[in-house]
């Protein structure tokens, strides 16, 4: 897994709460270079789950919500790195159609070797949007709120329900997406 | 269970920590730099290749055009060239019976009226200058064939007879039919090494070295060197003939294999010799290659498929190059 999301972890960590709860995190967890990560480098998989897991233990939050918070906070990072991305777009369920096709194509490009979600897309008219999600990570509650996070970039709202969900053992994850504009 | 380190302590953790990631980051944006600059090169090289390949593309199809152009020009030239050279003998023929005529006319008792018409048409002068007009005539007549025939065997109309031919021993028998015109000037180096035969015409490859070692050899003013040798390279044999002249300009080389391109003063040379070289090589399915620095010299090489070789594939056309 890419290290940005590690470094977003471990800012978002030391931001929202403090050091000594990372700290805690990293000592409890096998991390990779005693826990420097780097946003170029590329970490286990099962780190994250562990260090989230961790962070779940000691916040004692239900995890889909922590993971849905993470995803907020770490589409934030992103797209001020990739700034770019979003200019292309103007609206967020136009952003959320380039993501399989352009930004992984991207990606993969500049990090050859580097695993995606599938996503596909079902598009429900002007305002909606489904997206089938699957991956063996299954973190479609981080799929979540990264898309909170490009409604919030475009100043919108996305009402999000996920009717058909990998971790209640369906094949695939089904996220209904309906934007609305910010209420006042 | 929460361990609850003092400020001091996590500081110097996190540290340590940032320290280790920007270790990591700065190796992988070594090797990253690395990886760049390895595509950067391959990029380079890789355009380069491009850029020579579209050269000899475009050199290929012109060289082509060319033949076919020559081709044209040759038939054209010479079918009227034919009649013009069987008239002027005919005529030459009437000339001389019609001259004897006179001769013998003018041996007889003529009137006053036929002594004057004699007299002033100079009878005497009008056969001495006829004689060398026709004599002139029958030069030009000749140039003009031979060029038509090395026009022919540029575009390569027609092909001789093929052999198994000892490249060795045809260059060779060039360098002694050249001995006595580049003796006084040139000293000849052969490195000759044990090669397999060619399949060709061995009078043709004669001609292709004739002319590239007179060029050698007219391209040193006055003292200097010939190299001549030969290698095999895999599936083809390689002849290399160097010399230490004046070498040919770098906007030349180019043109150098053109029919009618010559550096020589006009009536030294009429421009045919090197592209009627490029005509019998490009026939056997070799490549002939020109370098040159100028003042140090050139070197031709000319690369021909083994006699084996030639039996087991054809190459392809876009293989020559210069």
């Amino acid at each position: 897994m890419k290290g940005a999301i590690f470094t977003s972890l471990a800012e978002m960590v030391e931001e929202k709460f403090d050091l000594n709860l990372w700290q805690n995190m990293l000592n409890s967890c096998p991390v990779s270079n005693g826990g420097g990560y780097s946003s170029g480098g590329i970490y286990p998989d099962s780190e994250l789950m562990c260090l989230v897991g961790q962070l779940q233990k000691q916040l004692d939050v239900p995890v889909e919500d922590l993971l849905r918070s993470f995803g907020e906070y770490l589409f934030g990072n992103l797209s001020k790195l990739h700034s770019d991305y979003l200019l292309n777009h103007s609206t967020a369920k136009s952003f959320l159609l380039s993501v399989h096709d352009v930004i992984h194509t991207d990606i993969e490009k500049l990090y050859p070797g580097t695993s995606f979600p599938f996503i596909d897309y079902r598009d429900g008219g002007d305002n909606r949007l489904t997206i089938i999600y699957k991956s063996p990570r299954k973190l479609c509650f981080l799929a979540e709120g990264l898309i909170q996070g490009v409604a919030q970039k475009y100043a919108c709202e996305a009402i999000i329900k996920h009717p058909v969900c990998m971790h209640n053992g369906d094949e695939n994850c089904i996220l209904e997406i309906e934007f609305r504009e910010k209420s006042k | 269970m929460t361990d609850n380190f003092s400020q001091q302590d996590l500081y110097q953790l996190a540290y340590e920590r940032e320290k280790r990631a920007r270790k990591e980051t700065e190796s992988i944006l070594e090797q990253k730099t690395l990886e760049l600059f390895n595509s950067n090169q391959e990029l380079v090289e890789t355009n380069e290749k491009l850029r020579q390949q579209q050269k000899s593309l475009v050199r290929t199809e012109k060289m082509a055009a060319l033949g076919e152009l020559s081709a044209g020009i040759a038939h054209e030239i010479n079918n009227p060239l034919a009649f013009v050279i069987s008239n002027t003998r005919s005529l030459q023929d009437y000339f001389r019976s019609l001259s004897e005529l006179v001769e013998v006319l003018s041996r007889e008792e003529l009137s006053k009226e036929g002594q004057n018409a004699l007299q002033a048409c100079d009878l005497d002068f009008v056969r001495e200058d006829s004689s060398v007009i026709f004599s002139d005539i029958q030069e030009g007549l000749d140039r003009v064939r031979d060029i038509v025939t090395n026009l022919k065997s540029f575009s390569r109309t027609k092909t001789g007879d093929r052999e198994s031919v000892d490249v060795n021993d045809t260059l060779r028998s060039a360098l002694k039919i050249v001995n006595n015109e580049v003796k006084y000037h040139c000293h000849i180096h052969e490195s000759l090494c044990d090669i397999p035969n060619v399949y060709g015409n061995r009078n043709e490859l004669i001609q292709v070295f004739l002319n590239v070692i007179l060029n050698a050899a007219q391209a040193i003013p006055d003292k200097g060197n010939i190299w001549v040798s030969t290698e095999r390279c895999d599936e083809e044999i390689k002849v290399v003939i160097k010399d230490d002249g004046d070498g040919i300009e770098e906007k030349h080389l180019d043109r150098i294999f053109n029919p009618f391109f010559t550096n020589k003063p006009v009536g030294e040379g009429t421009g045919l010799g090197l592209s009627v070289s490029y005509g019998i090589i490009k026939d056997l399915n070799g490549k002939i290659y020109v370098n040159s620095v100028l003042g140090e010299g050139a070197e031709f090489s000319i690369h021909l498929p083994t006699e084996q070789r030639k039996s087991r594939r054809r190459i392809d056309d876009d293989d020559f190059s210069i």
